[in-house]
């Protein structure tokens, strides 16, 4: 697993001391940096497009309201991955059911597939929906350790801490999830030689 | 190859890092070898999943954000307002110097609780405070001391700004 951002990246940095110093402008920078991992996170929780992008607009700009708590020693990601795991979990217990999930995620894969634009085609390849659906139909929170650990290249300790969860149960959910997509996987017909 | 070599290349790198013929050796071995097979399976999951593409946010995503923390909404500035002393400026002097003024106003009209709180000239003259505090009930004197404490404080609280501009510089600071 590559190690993720020690610390703040120097653009990052001065943008959020900009921030501190007045300048609101300056946030431009830090969507636009990390508007696609907040955004994944929440599509991947939620199994709703147009939910997830309300909810990582929110969780971005509480982030902002809280920028003077944020520690300049630390990386900035799993900070907001941790404020999007909780207005995540909020949003998924007031509006979701578990008993629709597969119903959403169908929805949402459609809903994307129609739409030929490349930046708003969330999976584009049969792969990677057939990838998607497996995670989809993990639980939340395995889902949610899956995409930190494998999409956002996070430590099991920062996903661990996002989630307000041990080391050990972050372990325990990524290898329930390896086990329970590799059964979905090879239930789809994904071959040894599907590896890129 | 043998399962020791297979697991230990398994734990150094990824599947697609390696060179087709070690794959080739490796799926060979795998058909020989149940426990191999499912830890190479394993490591493929691994391996796609690593490669889960990301979500693109729409094109007003960016748009819609900075306009959101440039015009605060207002169930975010409750919070900013909740956690404003500068709020507090005005309630607390009024209500302290209604106290003192009730503790000043009353005592002309007669009998009152707080007839006797104010000192008399002839106390001032002695200034002792012993003899003031022996003559008025504590509840009184503990009274006029937090109206007085009320006004002290609202004066040296700064000037309030109002909701918004005091939401807003919470946020930038």
């Amino acid at each position: 697993m590559a190690p993720n951002d020690s610390e703040l990246e120097p653009e990052i940095l001065e943008a959020v001391r900009a921030v501190r110093g007045g300048n609101s402008q300056a946030y431009a920078t830090i969507v636009t940096r990390f508007q696609g991992p907040i955004l994944t996170l929440c599509a991947a929780i939620l199994r709703d497009r147009q939910a997830a992008e309300e909810l990582a607009q929110d969780v971005l700009v509480r982030a902002y309201l809280r920028l003077d708590t944020f520690d300049l020693r630390q990386p900035m990601k799993p900070w907001l991955v941790k404020i999007a795991y909780r207005l995540a979990q909020e949003k998924w217990r007031t509006h979701m059911r578990e008993l629709a999930r597969y119903k959403a995620a169908a929805t949402m894969l459609q809903q994307n597939r129609g739409d030929g634009r490349p930046a708003e085609s969330l999976l584009t390849a049969e792969r990677s929906d057939l990838l998607w659906q497996a995670v989809y139909a993990l639980p939340m929170a395995e889902r949610t350790a899956v995409v930190l650990y494998y999409r956002e290249e996070m430590s099991v300790k920062e996903v661990a801490a996002a989630m307000g969860i041990s080391p050990g149960t972050v372990k325990t959910h990524l290898f329930r999830a390896r086990s329970q997509i590799q059964v979905s996987l090879r239930a789809k017909g994904f071959e040894e030689g599907d590896i890129p | 190859m043998n399962c020791a070599e297979l697991a230990a290349t398994l734990e150094n790198r990824l599947l697609h890092e390696r060179d087709s013929h070690w794959l080739l050796e490796a799926r060979r071995h795998a058909k020989q070898c149940p426990s191999c097979a499912r830890l190479l399976e394993l490591h493929q999951v691994e391996e796609q999943l690593t490669g889960l593409c990301a979500v693109e946010p729409y094109g007003t995503f960016l748009e819609n954000v900075m306009s959101r923390i440039t015009q605060p909404e207002p169930h975010l500035l409750q919070s900013a307002q909740r956690f404003s002393p500068e709020a507090l400026k005005k309630p607390m002097i009024v209500l302290g110097g209604l106290i003192l003024a009730a503790a000043y106003v009353v005592p002309s009209a007669g009998e009152s609780w707080l007839a006797s709180l104010w000192p008399s000239a002839g106390l001032f003259r002695a200034a002792h405070l012993s003899a003031y505090l022996a003559a008025h009930p504590p509840w009184a004197v503990i009274l006029a001391a937090v109206a007085a404490l009320l006004v002290v404080f609202g004066l040296a609280l700064p000037e309030g700004q109002g909701v918004k501009n005091a939401a807003r510089k919470s946020m930038i600071q």
